[in-house]
């Protein structure tokens, strides 16, 4: 069994780690380029939203590479996710793929949910199971807290890039890691490095920007153009309104944890029942935004993907009644990094002058 | 008297102007990109150095709009800016009282909304063509009108038809139809311009508080059907400037000049002399594949564009691929 997986980030990091220990042969697929997203486009039906078409994309190149099993979520709605691995798993047999699917069906009962997930587990004991998640979990974190740093630090830079490869070093210490001292110790290097380059008495003139919207493009720097990157070597801090360990939290049960309903509950007035997909969430975020005082918000939102529309919908009201600039920015496969680019400069510069002006007066 | 130097380079139109510190123009010129920018800039270089000779003195420049990344490093900008700011900023220097833009040009159309001198607010469509001037562009071709007579002819409308549709596609097989029907051409003509100004108003405009005083900037201001048009529907007057084609280069000037700049990067006038040639490559240094662009000057490597990571901007850099 050659095992992919759809990833999303650096989540890629975690899902490879567990699934290694418990002793797979993971074949990753490649990092997402354009050549993804075509394949994907080409064989998703068009109206499909764009995170289908993306991981469509990986798997096929994860199959040129050798794949043959692919682990995935399902069952998880209102929205089309809870489709995802049904349409997916047809159009790959519809292309001649033979591929077996463990999908973690949360809506399809527990006695197939428990078979998903022995073949996951490969049948590994309790203690086993403990110890591989434990493990993952804590790479979950550090991956989070290494993201979280890099948003502070990039405004900062020495000379363009140095951040990342900063990063990139260790993500590949991170990947090798096989317990939880060593996780924690790279981090705290990490912590160290960035601290070098953060100017603290600075941070705080920073203009500050929250990035809200769909899980998926929110967290994948290969579909949302690389914006936190971009808004950092703006001088901005963009700051995400959850990062993985928030999704882990909110899409599987096991994990769940209950202020995530909480955190919800100001978006109330204006989205009264869950639409799906972050609809609701979107709409806590900016507020939570606002109210921490942020200069404006960034909303990431998929071509065709309802829950989003939902909250564009409303958006505009909740800009007005607690005071923040949104900029909605639909993504999809049309979408050029050139009219992107434009609008982010176009929306720091209003919030850059008008912090300005705020300050003046 | 210190000269700036502004250029704006769209996909279908480059426009480049020469202000004075007060920000008067002392030269306005409109050229066709034609997918070819370093030309469309070359040609305009070109007339500026056959009527002021080639020492005239610039003394910072701005660049903006969508190929300005590549002219910025071609001629040597001081300042390089998204078309937002830079048309806000001309808009507001021609009438610091305004609060409105509505700019259209020939790929993408924008609105901005300003308030105190400051923009609060804009939204910009790039994709759907139904409100942009290359829409218009074609359908005069259709009716087999020049396109600077469309808004004088569309003005002689008695009885404007009204075409449906909020896209290309159904607008314009919409109007096939009107033309069929018998109307008369001003009133199609006429009936085009409100469905811009409707597509505008639904798409760009949406959700947008449109107060005067407002300005209409951008090639497609040159119609006064348009004009007429925006006025009926939001009932107060429109504003053109009379630079309205040039505003892009003329925000991209003010910014260099606000800058402050001590010596300015410009490489000057000559460079229409040059040969000037770009080279691109995929970078295959990581996932990213980035489309890297060489930029050349008489066979010297002067800048190099595209890449995500900084380690293409060193020059220097050169690993035998
Ligand atoms: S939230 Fe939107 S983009 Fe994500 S799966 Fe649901 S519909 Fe698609
Ligand atoms: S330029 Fe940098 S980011 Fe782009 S492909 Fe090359 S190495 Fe990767």
């Amino acid at each position: 069994m050659k095992i992919t997986y759809p990833p999303f980030g650096d989540a890629r990091i975690a899902i490879e780690s567990f699934l290694r220990d418990f002793g797979h042969e993971v074949i990753p697929p490649p990092p997402s380029t354009n050549r993804t997203l075509s394949i994907g486009v080409k064989y998703a039906p068009e109206f499909a939203c764009l995170p289908l078409k993306i991981t469509l994309g990986n798997y096929i190149e994860a199959i040129e590479k050798g794949a043959d099993t692919i682990l995935m979520l399902g069952g998880i709605g209102p929205c089309r996710f809870g489709y995802y691995a049904e349409v997916q798993r047809r159009i790959l047999k519809d292309l001649g793929y033979d591929i077996d699917w463990i999908v973690l069906d949360l809506s399809n009962g527990w006695i197939n949910l428990f078979k998903s997930i022995e073949k996951v587990t490969n049948r590994s004991n309790i203690i086993k199971v403990m110890k591989v998640l434990r493990l993952a979990w804590e790479k979950v974190l550090a991956i989070d807290e290494i993201e979280k740093i890099s948003r502070r630090a990039r405004p900062f830079e020495r000379y363009k890039g140095e951040v990342d490869n900063i990063i990139r070093e260790t993500h590949k210490r991170l990947d090798q890691a096989n317990n939880i001292l060593k996780v924690r110790q790279i981090l705290s290097e990490y912590r160290e490095t960035m601290d070098e380059i953060i100017d603290k008495n600075s941070l705080k003139d920073l203009v500050k920007i929250g990035i809200v919207g769909e899980f998926y493009v929110v967290l994948d720097h290969f579909t949302n153009f690389e914006i936190a990157k971009r808004l950092g070597e703006l001088g901005v801090l963009a700051e995400n309104a959850f990062y993985i360990e928030d999704i882990v939290r909110i899409y599987l049960p096991l994990f769940r944890s209950k202020d995530i309903d909480e955190r919800t509950r100001v978006a109330l007035p204006y989205i009264r029942r869950s639409v799906g997909g972050e609809g609701q969430r979107t709409i806590a975020h900016t507020i939570e935004f606002a109210e921490r005082g942020f200069d404006g918000v960034i909303h990431l939102s998929p071509f065709t993907c309802m829950p989003e529309i939902v909250a564009d919908g409303v958006l505009e009201k909740v800009s007005k009644d607690y005071n923040i600039q949104v900029l909605t920015l639909s993504i999809d496969e049309q979408t050029g990094l050139a009219g992107i680019t434009t609008r982010i400069e176009a929306f720091i510069d209003m919030l850059k002058t008008k912090k300005r002006r705020r300050i003046a007066v | 008297m210190k000269k700036f130097l502004g250029i704006d380079v769209g996909s279908v139109s480059t426009d480049i102007a020469i202000i004075d510190e007060k920000g008067n123009i002392i030269i306005g010129l409109y050229l066709r990109t034609a997918g070819d920018p370093i030309k469309a800039v070359k040609d305009g270089f070109f007339k500026i150095k056959s009527q002021f000779g080639s020492d005239l003195k610039i003394d910072g420049v701005g660049v903006t709009g969508s190929a300005r990344f590549l002219i910025g490093a071609v001629v040597g900008a001081d300042v390089i800016k998204n078309e937002i700011t830079a048309h806000a900023v001309a808009g507001l220097h021609y009438n610091p009282k305004v609060q409105t833009i509505i700019e259209i040009g020939g790929q993408d159309s924008k609105i901005i909304i300003i308030r105190d001198g400051i923009v609060v607010d804009f939204a910009m469509n790039s994709v759907c063509a139904a409100g942009t001037g290359s829409f218009l562009d074609h359908q005069a071709q259709r009716l087999g009108i020049p396109i600077e007579e469309f808004g004088d002819v569309a003005l002689r409308a008695q009885k404007p038809v009204r075409i449906a549709g909020r896209c290309t596609v159904f607008a314009e097989s919409d109007m096939i139809h009107k033309q069929q029907l018998g109307h008369k051409r001003e009133d199609i003509l006429f009936g085009l311009c409100e469905a811009l100004v409707r597509n505008y108003l639904s798409n760009v405009g949406r959700g947008k508080e449109i107060l005067p005083p407002i300005l209409f900037q951008g090639g497609v201001a040159a119609n006064k059907g348009i004009k007429v048009a925006f006025e009926r529907a939001l009932g107060t007057e429109i504003i053109v400037p009379p630079y309205f084609s040039l505003m892009g280069a003329i925000g991209a000037g003010l910014l260099a000049q606000e800058a402050n700049i001590r010596k300015s990067n410009f490489k000057g006038f000559d460079i229409v002399d040059q040969d000037i040639t770009t080279r691109g490559f995929e970078c295959k240094g990581c996932s990213n594949l980035c489309e890297i662009t060489n930029i050349f000057i008489e066979g010297k490597l002067v800048a190099r564009l595209g890449g995500r990571c900084g380690k293409w901007e060193d020059l220097e850099y050169n690993p035998s691929l």
